[in-house]
């Protein structure tokens, strides 16, 4: 989506400034009113549980084969879906952006697809693929090349023509412009398709999981919300919330890292 | 250059589009698949023009858009008004921050089976998802217009003696307008999602309750019309945002 500036959450203010401690404090307020409320009788337990039965139920989980088994299910669907959308999306993206006529051509499908939820092509990769991984890999692969393929071909947009012409008047051949132009100047725009794409693949699998499936970490999430659990369900999310703000993190921090480097270099 | 452009690109995309069709169309025509896996553009044609005249679609839309509107509605007040309050108070931000993370590296759907404890089945849960899943981009990008306003033009409003209310309506709301817009933009797409997902997962109606409904059916054709809907849906809101991006830019200068 060109011309969508988009905040970076993570940027803002250094952590550990003059009023850091007024994030904590504030989570600590609202543990114990969660915690309170429910004892008090204030809200019905059954609906909300309680952050001491939910470091319980962390505990149980935590310590049982089942649940790690469902996280590696989950992983699996995750790294393949997004392994090919990387695979797929960085030559694809580089193609398009090179070639003009192929980026007139494809644009209105690409954004077409991109602007559409990408769970609703879960029903019919059932059909293709059956109920099994594929399907919910495959869809999570469809959610993360989109970004991937797009922001690739806003870096390419923004690589100086001229510096295009020069290197076309010194004999570099399209292997030479491409390893020593483009890689380098689409890598930040990559790295933000990356991490736009593990925020939608994350998404994508326990969705789709959550859909169909009799494993992984949104199966798990249906079933303890089926039998309201709260607290185990909210173990399942917690972790998958982990995992996606680590993986973010991770991307964000070689985000820093790479854009030192290009004023550097 | 720029009547030119906009041309040229308007008729490649037109020439993709249709011949995305014909190719698609050729396929199933020739038979090189089967049409239970995939229904031609023509039968999807044919199919969306019965389910029309019967009203199911008109039923769907409107389910889906209703549900969309309140969703957005209620995410970009909150949103909004959250962002300007932490941009302006950074108290207010730091004790917002923690929150904003987890909602943020949350996939809001895992909320499904809590908002449906909460809020009932149907429509109030696929808002509740919705809302959450929108609110976060529109806090995000406010907060950021605020403060990035706030720096830069404060300094110099106040050299010229202008209040802390002036600076705040006259300055920092106006300079803070495209972040905002841009953050309704992307709260727009993600509003349509959660209310899609939502209504994949249980629903009375909407388009994709629709989705789910005929796929559970083994009716690929009509199951396939309203995924067709749901891109059209995506794309009107998304030219609908876009123009609303320009409007805003207009009357800022």
């Amino acid at each position: 989506m060109k011309g969508v500036k988009r905040a970076n959450l993570f940027a803002a203010g250094g952590p550990f400034s003059g009023d850091w401690w007024i994030g904590p404090l504030m989570v600590i307020l609202f543990l114990a009113v969660w915690e309170i409320a429910p004892r008090l009788g204030l809200v019905n337990e059954f609906f909300t549980s309680r952050p001491s039965l939910l470091l319980q139920a962390a505990i149980v989980d935590y310590g049982s084969r089942d649940f790690w088994s469902d996280a590696l299910v989950s992983l699996v669907e995750f790294g393949i879906g997004f392994g090919l959308a990387l695979l797929f999306g960085i030559p694809l993206g580089l193609l398009m952006g090179s070639s003009r006529f192929l980026r007139e051509f494809f644009t209105t499908p690409l954004m077409a697809l991109y602007v559409t939820p990408t769970m609703v092509l879960l029903p019919l990769l059932i059909i293709w693929v059956g109920i099994g991984m594929a399907s919910r890999a495959s869809v999570a692969l469809i959610a993360a090349i989109f970004p991937i393929i797009i922001n690739i071909v806003a870096g390419i947009d923004q690589v100086e023509k001229r510096l295009l012409q020069m290197a076309k008047v010194f004999g570099a051949s399209w292997l030479n412009i491409l390893t020593q132009i483009y890689i380098p100047a689409t890598l930040p725009f990559l790295l933000t398709g990356v991490r736009l794409a593990i925020g939608r693949a994350v998404l994508t699998v326990i969705a789709a999981e959550m859909f169909v499936s009799q494993a992984g970490m949104g199966f798990k999430i249906t079933m303890y919300g089926d039998s309201m659990r709260i607290d185990m369900l909210l173990v399942y999310v917690l972790t998958v919330s982990m995992f996606g703000y680590l993986m973010t993190r991770l991307v964000v921090l070689l985000e820093a890292k790479v854009s030192t480097w290009k004023q550097i270099a | 250059m720029g009547i030119h452009t906009k041309w040229r690109s308007l008729g490649f995309s037109v020439i993709s589009m249709a011949s995305i069709l014909v190719i698609w169309q050729l396929i199933v025509t020739a038979g090189l698949v089967n049409p239970f896996l995939l229904s031609s553009p023509v039968t999807i044609v044919v199919e969306m023009a019965a389910l029309f005249r019967s009203g199911d679609i008109v039923h769907h839309f409107v389910a889906s858009g209703v549900s969309l509107l309140l969703a957005f509605t209620l995410a970009a007040s909150v949103g909004v008004l959250l962002g300007i309050l932490a941009g302006w108070y950074r108290p207010v931000q730091k004790a917002l921050d923690p929150f904003i993370w987890f909602t943020y590296s949350t996939p809001a759907v895992s909320f499904y089976p809590i908002f449906v404890a909460w809020f009932g089945f149907g429509r109030p849960t696929a808002i509740a998802v919705a809302f959450v899943f929108a609110m976060t981009p529109i806090y995000a990008n406010t907060l950021t217009g605020v403060k990035a306003a706030n720096a830069d033009l404060t300094r110099m409003a106040r050299s010229f003696n202008a209040g802390p209310k002036d600076i705040f309506i006259n300055v920092v709301i106006p300079a803070s307008v495209p972040l905002i817009v841009s953050g309704l933009q992307l709260g727009a797409g993600r509003a349509l999602t959660g209310v899609i997902i939502a209504e994949l997962f249980g629903s009375n109606a909407g388009l994709g309750f629709a989705i789910a409904y005929n796929a559970m059916n083994m009716s690929t054709a009509k199951m396939m019309v309203y995924m067709c809907l749901v891109v059209v849906l995506g794309l009107i809101l998304t030219q609908f945002m876009a123009a609303m991006a320009r409007h805003a830019d207009r009357w800022r200068s």
